[in-house]
C-alpha cells in the first residue's frame, strides 16, 4: 500500500516540476524578440541612411513589417506583426533624424 | 514489511524536497534575469526617448521657457519634458525621458546647421554700392552680393591681385538672414542686466572662492559688482554669468569655461584661454594672441548714434588671436555711419561666424561665413565705403559639422553637450 502511495507522490511530483519547467522554457521562447528586434533595428537604420523608400512592406519569418508615415507630422510608424503568437511590435520616430 | 514502507514515503519525501528546492532555485534564476533584462530594456528605450525628445526640441523653431510633457503614443508610463532658452548667442535644450523609475536628462548648447546647403563666405546686404576688392582679398565659397555686384579698386596705390572676384558662385542678396527677434530681444535684456532671474543664496564672491563650477541643471549663479572686476587666478565653469555694471578685464591666469561676461566695457587681455561668451553694450577688446576655443561668442549690442559718439562702441580683435565661434554686432546703424564697429586685425583668425549689423572692418582671415550689412577700411585717413583690404573669407575649410548662429529658418544642430 505505502509503495503504491509512495509510486503515486513521486510521479506526481515528476508530472508538476516538468509542467512548470515546460511551462517557464515556452514563455521565454515566446517571448524571445531579440530577432525580430534586431530586424526593426537594421530598417530604421536603413531608413534614416535613406536606402529604404517609404511606404515599405516587409516579412522577416513569422512577422509582417510595415513602415508607413505616421499621423502625427514628421514622425514614421514602423509596425510588426506575428499572427501566430498575436503580439504586435510598434515604434515611432522622427522623420530627420540623421 | 512496514518499516521498509515508511522509508519509502521518506525517501519520496526526500526527493520531493530535494526536487522543490532546484526548482525554486532555478525559478528564482530565471525571474531575476527577466527583471534585469526589463531593466536594461527601459535604459534602451528611454535612451531611445531622449534621442526623440532632443530632435523634437531641435525642430521647434521657437523658444519655451516652460517644460513641455509631450503626449506619446504608448505614454502610460513613458514621459519625456523639453524646455529651451538661451545661453548667450546660443539656444540651451534640456530634455528628460522617463519610463518608469529609469529617468534621462540631457543638456546641449544648440545652433544653427548649415550642413546641407553650399558653403557660404559672404552675405552682404544691398546699400546701393557694389562691393570693391583691394590687395590680396581672397573670398572663397557662395557669395550673396548687392545688386550692383563686386569690382576691384584702389587703396594707397594697391589693387586687386586676386584673378577673379569671388571663388565660387554668386547669388543676389535679397532677404538677409536674421536672428529671431525673441533671441535680439533677449541679448538686448540680457545687456543691462534686466532677465537675470538669481536668488540671494546664489550670489557667488570671487573674494572669498576662486572656484566655482554650477551644473546647468541648476540654479543660474552670478558674480556681480557696480565696479570693474579683475578676473584673475579664478576659475569658473558651467552656469555662471559675471556681469559688471562698468567693466570687465580676463587675465590669461584665469580660466573661463562655458560662463558668459556682461558689462558695458570687456577687455579680454593678452594670451588668455578660453571657452566663454562675452556680451558688451560699449567695447569689446580681444587683445594679441587671446585663443577662444568652440562654442565662444562676443556680443556687442548697441545703436548709432552719430551725437552720442562718446565712447565709441566697436569689437576690436587684434593680431595672432583666434576666435573659435561666433562675433555678433547688433544695433541699428544710420547712413552717415563711417566708423568701424568691429575690426579683426590682418593676422587674426576667426573660425565661426561674424555677423555685423553695422560696419565691419575686416583685414583678418574669417573660416567661415561673414554677413554684414556694410563694410568699411579705414586707411591712409581716409574711409573706404563697402572696401574689402587684404580680407581672406573662406567658407569651405569650415568643418560641416560647425554649428553656428541660430538664424532664423535653418535647421538646429547640438553645438555641445552641456553638464
Amino acid at each position: 500500500m505505502e509503495t503504491l502511495i509512495a509510486t503515486v507522490l513521486i510521479m506526481v511530483i515528476f508530472m508538476t516540476a516538468s509542467l512548470i519547467l515546460n511551462n517557464v522554457f515556452s514563455n521565454s521562447m515566446k517571448s524571445n524578440s531579440r530577432a525580430i528586434d534586431a530586424k526593426l533595428n537594421e530598417l530604421e537604420y536603413l531608413y534614416r541612411t535613406d536606402k529604404l523608400q517609404i511606404p515599405h512592406k516587409d516579412d522577416y519569418e513569422d512577422w509582417s513589417i510595415s513602415i508607413l508615415k505616421a499621423s502625427a507630422p514628421k514622425m514614421v510608424n514602423i509596425e510588426a506583426s506575428n499572427a501566430k503568437i498575436k503580439k504586435i511590435i510598434e515604434r515611432e520616430i522622427n522623420e530627420n533624424e540623421n | 514489511m512496514k518499516k521498509l514502507a515508511a522509508g519509502a514515503l521518506q525517501l519520496v519525501t526526500f526527493i520531493g524536497v530535494i526536487i522543490a528546492l532546484l526548482l525554486a532555485t532555478f525559478l528564482m534564476l530565471i525571474r531575476s534575469h527577466k527583471q534585469f533584462k526589463i531593466k536594461t530594456n527601459h535604459t534602451i528605450e528611454t535612451t531611445a526617448l531622449i534621442d526623440k525628445a532632443m530632435h523634437q526640441l531641435m525642430d521647434q523653431e521657437t523658444v519655451f521657457f516652460d517644460s513641455l510633457s509631450h503626449s506619446l503614443a504608448d505614454s502610460d508610463y513613458k514621459s519625456i519634458k523639453i524646455h529651451k532658452s538661451y545661453w548667450g548667442g546660443f539656444q540651451k535644450g534640456y530634455a528628460s525621458a522617463a519610463i518608469k523609475h529609469t529617468k534621462l536628462e540631457k543638456l546641449a548648447l544648440l545652433g544653427g546647421h548649415f550642413q546641407n546647403t553650399t558653403p557660404t563666405a559672404l552675405y552682404l546686404k544691398d546699400n546701393n554700392k557694389p562691393l570693391v576688392l583691394v590687395g590680396d582679398t581672397k573670398i572663397e565659397g557662395r557669395a550673396y552680393l548687392p545688386q550692383r555686384g563686386v569690382k576691384s579698386g584702389n587703396i594707397a596705390g594697391r589693387s586687386y591681385y586676386g584673378d577673379k572676384f569671388i571663388y565660387g558662385e554668386t547669388r543676389l542678396s535679397q532677404r538677409f538672414p536674421a536672428l529671431a527677434s525673441e533671441h535680439m530681444a533677449y541679448l538686448e535684456q540680457l545687456s543691462k542686466g534686466n532677465n537675470i532671474d538669481v536668488k540671494p543664496h546664489d550670489y557667488i564672491s570671487l573674494k572669498t572662492s576662486k572656484e566655482c563650477q554650477n551644473s546647468f541643471k541648476k540654479s543660474l549663479k552670478l558674480v556681480h559688482s557696480e565696479d570693474a572686476i579683475y578676473l584673475a587666478d579664478v576659475k569658473l565653469s558651467g552656469h555662471i554669468i559675471v556681469k559688471s555694471e562698468t567693466k570687465i578685464t580676463v587675465h590669461q591666469s584665469a580660466q573661463l569655461n562655458d560662463v558668459i561676461l556682461i558689462a558695458p566695457i570687456i577687455e579680454i587681455k593678452s594670451k588668455v584661454k578660453g571657452r566663454f561668451q562675452s556680451v558688451a553694450t560699449e567695447k569689446l577688446f580681444v587683445e594679441t594672441d587671446v585663443s577662444l576655443n568652440y562654442p565662444s561668442s562676443l556680443v556687442l549690442i548697441r545703436d548709432y548714434d552719430k551725437e552720442n559718439l562718446q565712447p565709441h562702441h566697436m569689437i576690436f580683435i587684434a593680431d595672432n588671436s583666434v576666435i573659435k565661434g561666433n562675433i555678433l554686432m547688433l544695433g541699428k546703424s544710420s547712413p552717415k555711419n563711417y566708423k568701424p564697429q568691429i575690426r579683426i586685425n590682418p593676422s587674426a583668425i576667426i573660425k565661426g561666424m561674424v555677423y555685423c549689423e553695422q560696419n565691419l572692418e575686416l583685414r583678418g582671415t574669417v573660416y567661415g561665413t561673414v554677413f554684414t550689412y556694410n563694410f568699411v577700411i579705414q586707411e591712409a585717413g581716409s574711409n573706404y565705403q563697402n572696401h574689402l583690404y587684404n580680407a581672406k573669407i573662406n567658407a569651405f575649410d569650415l568643418e560641416d559639422q560647425f554649428i553656428g548662429l541660430p538664424l532664423e529658418q535653418t535647421k538646429r544642430g547640438i553645438a555641445k553637450w552641456l553638464y
